[in-house]
C-alpha cells in the first residue's frame, strides 16, 4: 500500500518536474531566438519600461537556471520553491497590467504569444498550482538529500 | 508504526512546505508591487504645466446614437458636417451641426477607377469631395450630389493628405533619399517638395508623426507634432509663418528606435511618450486634444476625460483648456468645431457641445 502511495507520488513529481522544465526552456528559448524583439516588447510595458535592459535578460537566464535546477533531484525541492516563486511574479505581472496599465503591451513570444492576456493568466494560475503541488507532494525532504532512489 | 512516522513526517514537512510557498507567494506579489512602485514613479513625473479651465467654455447640448462606430469626419461647413465611413466608403453622411436632419449620399468608387486601399480618407471642403489613399496610391474628386468621381494621377505615396483646392493638395510623405517624412505640395501634376520643416529629432519618421490640418481660405496649414511640445503653422505654399510650442515641457521625442531583423521591421522600442493626441482648427482657434496631465488637475478628472487646449492660430499663443468628459466609458475618438458647436465621436455616439470662449480672450 505505503509502495503505491510512493509510488503514485513520484510518478505526480516526474509529470509535473516534466511540465515545468517544458515550460520553462521552451519560454526561456523562444525569448533568446528573438532577443531583440523580446527586448524590444519588453521595454513598451509601462511596469519595466526603466528596467526592460536588465529584465530581458535575467528572464531567460533565471527560465533556464529553474530548469536545470528542476532536472537534478538533489535540487529539485529549491527548484520547485523557484518555479512557483516565478510564476507567481509573471502572474502578478499580468495582474497588474490587465487591472491598473494604462495601456496593454504586446506579450511574450512563441505560442504564449498568441494567448490573449486573460488566457495568459488562467494558463499562468494554473502553473502556479502545479508547481505548488509540486512542492507540496514532493518526497519528504530526508529522502531528498541526494538518496532520493536509493 | 513506522509508516505513521514516516506519514507524519511527511505532513509535518508539507506543512512547512505550505509555509514556504505563501513565503514565495508574497515574494512574487512584494516584487511585482515594488517594481510597479519604481516603474510609478519613474514614469509619471509631474509635466510641469498647469491649465487655465475657465468654466462654462464648453456645454453639453445633444447626443445622438449614429449606429455605426466605423465613421469618421470629413469635413464640414459651420451649420453642416460630413461624416464618411471606414467600412463602407461608398456612403458620405450629411448632418447639422443640431444633429436633427442627417441624409445619406453615395458615391460612385467604380467610376473613379474600382478598388481602393484600406487607408482611404474621404475628405469634404463643399462642395468638393476629396478621396486620398497614399498606399496604391490614388486619388478622386467628385461634387457632392453628383455620384460620380474621376481619378487623378497622386504622382508619390503619402501617408497624410489635405486638399487645398480642387486641383491641389499637400501631402506627408517620405523621401526616398533621406528616409524621413517630408510635406509635399501639387498642384495639376506638378509636385512641389518642402523639406527641412518637418524636423528630425530621432529617426525622421516615427519622431515627425502628426497631424496635417490645411485651412485654405485662411491660406493656412497647421503641422501639430504627437510627441514633442510642437506646431507649425504654415502658409499653403509650405512656407513657415511660424512655430510655437504647446503648454506641456515636452520639447524632445521621448522614445528610441530599435531594428527587429527577424521581420524586417523598425519599431519603437520603448513606450512613446505622446504629447498631442487629436487636432482640429475653426476660425482663428486650434484645439488640442492633449495626452498630458497638468501639475493643477486631479488625476480622476484627467482619467475620466480629455483635455482640450486651446490656441490662437494667429501667433500660436495659448489661451485656455477644457474638458470633454467620457461617454459611457469611452473617451472622445475624434472632434471637430464648426463655429460655436464642438461635435465629438465616441464609439458609435455623437455628441454636440455649445462652446463659449470668455469675451477677453477671443482671437
Amino acid at each position: 500500500m505505503k509502495q503505491l502511495i510512493v509510488n503514485k507520488r513520484e510518478t505526480a513529481i516526474q509529470v509535473i518536474i516534466s511540465l515545468l522544465i517544458l515550460l520553462f526552456v521552451y519560454a526561456a528559448s523562444s525569448k533568446l531566438l528573438d532577443y531583440t524583439q523580446f527586448r524590444v516588447e519588453l521595454g513598451k510595458s509601462p511596469l519595466i519600461t526603466a528596467f526592460a535592459g536588465y529584465v530581458a535578460w535575467s528572464i531567460p537566464f533565471l527560465e533556464v537556471g529553474i530548469a536545470v535546477l528542476l532536472a537534478f533531484a538533489r535540487t529539485r525541492l529549491i527548484g520547485l520553491y523557484a518555479a512557483f516563486s516565478l510564476m507567481t511574479i509573471f502572474t502578478g505581472y499580468i495582474l497588474y497590467i490587465l487591472l491598473f496599465s494604462p495601456y496593454i503591451p504586446c506579450s511574450c513570444g512563441g505560442v504564449l504569444q498568441n494567448m490573449n492576456w486573460r488566457t495568459h493568466f488562467v494558463f499562468n494560475i494554473v502553473f502556479m498550482l502545479i508547481a505548488a503541488s509540486g512542492v507540496l507532494i514532493h518526497e519528504p525532504s530526508r529522502q531528498s538529500l541526494g538518496r532520493a532512489y536509493n | 508504526m513506522s509508516e505513521m512516522v514516516e506519514q507524519m513526517a511527511w505532513f509535518v514537512n508539507s506543512r512547512k512546505r505550505g509555509i514556504g510557498l505563501v513565503y514565495c507567494f508574497f515574494g512574487g506579489v512584494l516584487s511585482i508591487v515594488l517594481l510597479s512602485f519604481f516603474s510609478e514613479k519613474l514614469n509619471h513625473r509631474t509635466n510641469g504645466f498647469i491649465r487655465l479651465v475657465p468654466p462654462h467654455v464648453s456645454m453639453p447640448v445633444k447626443i445622438r446614437d449614429i449606429r455605426f462606430n466605423s465613421f469618421y469626419f470629413a469635413g464640414g461647413t459651420a451649420t453642416h458636417f460630413y461624416l464618411a465611413n471606414h467600412t463602407a466608403p461608398g456612403l458620405v453622411m450629411s448632418m447639422t451641426t443640431g444633429l436633427t436632419d442627417s441624409t445619406t449620399a453615395r458615391i460612385s468608387l467604380a467610376s473613379a477607377g474600382g478598388r481602393f486601399a484600406k487607408g482611404l480618407r474621404i475628405s469634404i471642403d463643399s462642395p468638393f469631395i476629396h478621396l486620398f489613399e497614399g498606399i496604391t496610391p490614388g486619388i478622386a474628386r467628385g461634387v457632392l450630389g453628383d455620384t460620380l468621381l474621376h481619378r487623378e494621377n497622386a504622382g508619390l505615396y503619402f501617408s497624410l493628405a489635405e486638399p487645398l483646392s480642387p486641383v491641389s493638395q499637400v501631402y506627408r510623405a517620405v523621401d526616398d533619399r533621406i528616409h524621413e517624412n517630408v510635406l509635399v505640395k501639387q498642384i495639376g501634376s506638378s509636385l512641389l517638395p518642402a523639406s527641412h520643416v518637418l524636423e528630425k529629432q530621432v529617426d525622421g519618421i516615427f519622431c515627425t508623426d502628426g497631424a496635417l490640418i490645411a485651412q485654405p481660405d485662411s491660406n493656412r496649414m497647421v503641422y501639430i507634432y504627437r510627441y514633442r511640445n510642437q506646431f507649425i503653422c504654415l502658409d499653403t505654399n509650405i512656407r513657415i509663418r511660424y512655430k510655437a510650442r504647446t503648454i506641456d515641457t515636452i520639447s524632445r521625442v521621448k522614445f528610441t528606435v530599435g531594428a527587429i531583423p527577424s521581420q524586417r521591421a523598425i519599431t519603437l522600442s520603448s513606450p512613446p511618450q505622446f504629447v498631442n493626441e487629436q487636432s482640429c482648427v475653426s476660425g482663428n482657434y486650434l484645439f488640442i486634444h492633449s495626452a498630458l496631465h497638468a501639475d493643477n488637475e486631479e488625476m480622476g478628472i484627467f482619467e475620466k476625460s480629455s483635455a482640450i487646449d486651446v490656441y490662437s492660430l494667429v501667433d500660436g499663443n495659448y489661451i485656455l483648456s477644457f474638458y470633454l468628459p467620457d461617454y459611457r466609458h469611452n473617451k472622445i475618438q475624434e472632434f471637430r468645431v464648426f463655429g460655436h458647436t464642438l461635435v465629438a465621436l465616441y464609439d458609435h455616439y455623437l455628441y454636440t457641445y455649445n462652446l463659449t470662449i470668455p469675451e477677453k480672450m477671443r482671437q
